[in-house]
């Protein structure tokens, strides 16, 4: 079967059908996404399975993780794709086009931490609810799974709708109080600093929960806590996190220089040629220069680590990996946008669409 | 009113992964332990020669799973070991000189050499003794060409698993071979081939438990009591909640031979003459006072042991006594069984140099014990039992039935011998409610932390809800 070209499947929707469209992607997105972590999280638990209390916070953790970066990624995609031309305006006005400038760290950041407030009390309630329930027994993969699915799942699906909602609306109606940023200061402190930290505090939950049931200062038998254990999938973790914040920041980057919301210091320099924009091999460079940094973890890192130096020493590389990312993903994304060289939406031209 | 549904899927997606038969701390166990022959001597704490041949397994699934074993032909768990003192510190000693404790010297040159350490091992998973292997003498003496390449004369083999599984092996052409540390007791208890084995493991949604320990031509003080065959053998099996358990055991002692009388032993009934009679029955009590009678000069002591019987612990069991029984609810299955017990003074000939007078040996002929709990489903998460777990008590393990085939009579001893304290009847499982949970909320707390659950969720849907609600 031949599959449609892309911008045949990109096309404009009307602001209701634009979100009910992505929020059944989200659900899928969000099923297969609470089947690898719980399948994670019991596969690394003694017995395969989770305490009420772990699964408790297991539950609380990932709704506030999920709605935390997931607060990040609806906005921004909402934002870029309602200005690249994909959602088009109804005749009511959606999501809050507040007074307040709503790329202001501050706002960018407040509405994020608000979002995992709220999810937080979701979360957090279903566990106890978890844990009243379970009444001292264990939980496995299937509690784990609804649990993430209903917990985590269903705050960031609600989420992403409210997020994607309020940037489609802020690129139909850019606030009059809007001002632009110089790139670099927007790239490295405003977006990519707080953003190291969260993948940084993420993954050490993640670490935590990979490795809470193994044995520390053992040296035989299975699942102990060994310097190979923690770092044995770091290329994954590199490359992962990577991905992730290099989306984000990459949109973030397109869709503001595109609202004319980027200054760039040294013009000259930081934007490309027309003809040709920067590439992704800095992203190359920055996951080798990760491994290359994992050298020097494993140096650090004891023989035998326990829980504590683990979790931190793979949030140092997860968050160095993903300050380096972001940064450089935010500067790209708007000079080569404002060079004319990329598409706010990948592959996606307005012009195109029309004339198919 | 759409809020009101929404609040109430919530709560009905909430409710939906939290079966009543979600995972206990302790979800599968087994136990299993077997022999043909103990021995243990009154000087004057109680020691014996070893335990001919002995399997002792156990496989936990809690938090994790670990499993456990001990196979030995005979085993060296007695502190001592015919008729001399066994060290077990002889691999840190090197018995190069006088036995020391660490740093103190006892002044006691080695009982034997160390070389004829006995054929015991044990294996523990998770761990470095997963899967030991004793070879006699081939390992111990491997470095001697005389015996580096000669078959072994007994062999112990205890493999621990994941799964968890325990397989144990222990065989030895004569418990008393010369040249072996346990030769002297040859004087007491002479055997031909022993064996024990015992396979521990959930396999198809059962956890078993299976065991065997038999010996041949056993002669017991040079000839006062001689024995055909040994075999003790159990099974415990279960399924798990809702599901099946069953357990079953017995010991089969065949052409016993005492004062001149040759019968066996099977399934609680004698067989003497081509004649048939329960052991309880006024035939069985006549026939056993009889031949204690006539077995009096030899200052030996015949009894019956019953099934399922609850038997000293430490003299029989390598655990606290257990639970005997099946669970109704398809969780527990155990079970044991002994054949005979003998008691016998000893002849001054045997007893010399000690001066302890008379000198007693207490000889238990066969034993069995197998036991499989599965508080959970062995293949992992049921979906029965939605949702109402959290109005409902904790699943117990509640009423039990008499085993089939074990009437939990008491055993039957010989009224002609001074009476061996009196054995209580079988050991059922309680009828009275009995959590199986290691840490249970208290009523208030689970009720506490469902209100405070639900404010958290109505509090975090009504925030979202308002925002929703605006996007129309």
């Amino acid at each position: 079967m031949k599959r449609p070209p892309r911008r045949k499947l990109l096309r404009p929707l009307p602001m209701r059908d634009y979100l009910a469209f992505n929020t059944i992607i989200a659900v899928v997105v969000e099923v297969v996404q609470a089947a690898v972590i719980a399948g994670l999280a019991a596969s690394r638990a003694n017995g395969h399975r989770l305490t009420a209390v772990q699964t408790a916070i297991f539950l609380a953790a990932g709704a506030i993780f999920a709605v935390g970066i997931g607060s990040l990624i609806s906005f921004y995609s909402g934002l870029s794709e309602a200005a690249a031309g994909l959602v088009l305006r109804d005749e009511k006005p959606r999501g809050a086009s507040s007074a307040t400038d709503p790329f202001a760290p501050r706002a960018l950041w407040g509405r994020a931490a608000l979002a995992a407030v709220v999810a937080a009390a979701w979360g957090t309630g279903l566990g106890l609810l978890v844990v009243a329930v379970l009444d001292g027994r264990q939980a496995g993969y299937p509690i784990l799974f609804v649990g993430l699915l209903v917990a985590g799942g269903g705050a960031s699906v609600a989420r992403g709708l409210i997020g994607r909602a309020a940037g489609a609306a802020v690129a139909l109606d850019p606030p009059q109080n809007v001002r632009a940023r110089p790139v670099r200061r927007r790239a490295w402190l405003e977006l990519a600093l707080p953003l190291a930290a969260l993948v940084g505090v993420v993954n050490a939950a993640f670490t935590w929960l990979l490795f809470h049931d193994y044995a520390v200062g053992a040296q035989f038998g299975a699942h102990v806590l060994t310097e190979q254990q923690v770092l044995a999938d770091v290329a994954t973790l590199v490359v992962v996190n990577s991905l992730i914040v290099s989306f984000i920041c990459g949109r973030a980057g397109r869709a503001e220089a595109a609202m004319k919301l980027v200054t760039f210091e040294d013009a000259a320099t930081q934007i490309p040629d027309a003809k040709a924009g920067f590439g992704v091999q800095i992203f190359v460079y920055t996951v080798f220069a990760a491994l290359v940094a994992t050298s020097l973890v494993r140096f650090l890192l004891p023989a035998l680590p326990n829980l504590w130096e683990a979790m931190v020493a793979r949030a140092f590389l997860a968050a160095g990996t993903a300050f380096v990312a972001a940064g450089f993903a935010y500067v790209r994304g708007a000079a080569n946008m404002t060079a004319g060289t990329t598409t706010l939406v990948p592959r996606y031209r307005p012009a195109e669409t029309a004339s198919a | 009113m759409k809020r009101l549904l929404a609040i109430a899927a919530v709560f009905v997606l909430a409710g939906l992964p939290f079966s009543g038969h979600a995972a206990n701390n302790l979800e599968i166990g087994g136990e299993t332990e077997a022999f043909a022959l103990r021995v243990e001597y009154d000087i004057p704490l109680p020691a014996g020669p070893g335990t001919i041949p002995h399997v002792v397994g156990e496989i936990r699934r809690s938090y994790g799973e670990n499993a456990k074993g001990l196979a030995a032909a005979p085993t060296n768990l007695g502190a001592v070991v015919a008729g001399d003192v066994y060290d077990p510190w002889s691999g840190y000693n090197g018995n190069d000189g006088p036995l020391h404790v660490g740093s103190v010297q006892t002044g006691i040159n080695p009982p034997f050499d160390p070389h004829n350490g006995l054929p015991t091992t044990e294996c523990f998973y998770p761990g470095q003794g997963a899967d030991t292997a004793v070879r006699y003498p081939t390992d111990l003496r491997s470095k001697s060409p005389a015996t580096k390449a000669v078959p072994p004369l007994s062999y112990a083999h205890a493999q621990c698993s994941p799964g968890p599984q325990t397989q144990l092996t222990a065989w030895a052409a004569s418990a008393d071979s010369p040249g072996t540390a346990t030769a002297p007791i040859g004087a007491v208890i002479h055997t031909g081939a022993v064996q024990a084995d015992a396979l521990l493991r959930p396999v198809k949604g059962v956890v078993q438990s299976h065991t065997r320990a038999s010996a041949k031509a056993v002669t017991i003080l040079g000839g006062v009591i001689r024995i055909g065959s040994i075999e003790a053998e159990g099974s415990s099996s279960s399924e798990g909640p809702g599901r099946k358990a069953g357990t079953t055991g017995h010991v089969a002692i065949s052409n016993i031979t005492a004062a001149g009388q040759t019968f066996s032993l099977a399934d609680d009934e004698i067989t003497l003459a081509g004649q048939t009679f329960p052991v309880d029955s006024s035939a069985g009590q006549s026939f056993l006072e009889a031949l204690n009678g006539a077995l009096s000069p030899s200052g030996c002591k015949l009894s019956i042991l019953g099934p399922a019987s609850q038997y000293p612990q430490g003299y029989l069991l390598s655990r606290k006594p257990p639970r005997l029984g099946v669970a109704s609810d398809g969780t527990y299955a155990a079970s044991m069984n002994g054949g005979m017990l003998i008691l016998c003074d000893m002849p001054k000939s045997l007893s010399d140099p000690t001066t302890f007078s008379p000198q007693r040996a207490q000889i238990l002929v066969g034993f069995e014990y197998s036991m499989a709990r599965a508080n959970n489903a062995p293949g992992g998460f049921g979906f029965g039992g939605l949702v109402g777990h959290i109005i409902k008590p904790a699943r117990d393990i509640t009423v039990t039935h008499t085993i089939p085939g074990t009437n939990g009579a008491a055993a039957v001893a010989a009224k002609t011998a001074d009476a061996p304290p009196s054995i209580p009847a079988q050991q059922a499982l309680s009828s009275a409610p009995r959590s199986v949970r290691v840490i249970p909320l208290s009523g208030a707390a689970r009720w506490l932390l469902v209100a405070i659950g639900i404010a958290l969720l109505l509090a975090a849907t009504n925030l979202a809800m308002r925002r929703l609600r605006s996007l129309g």
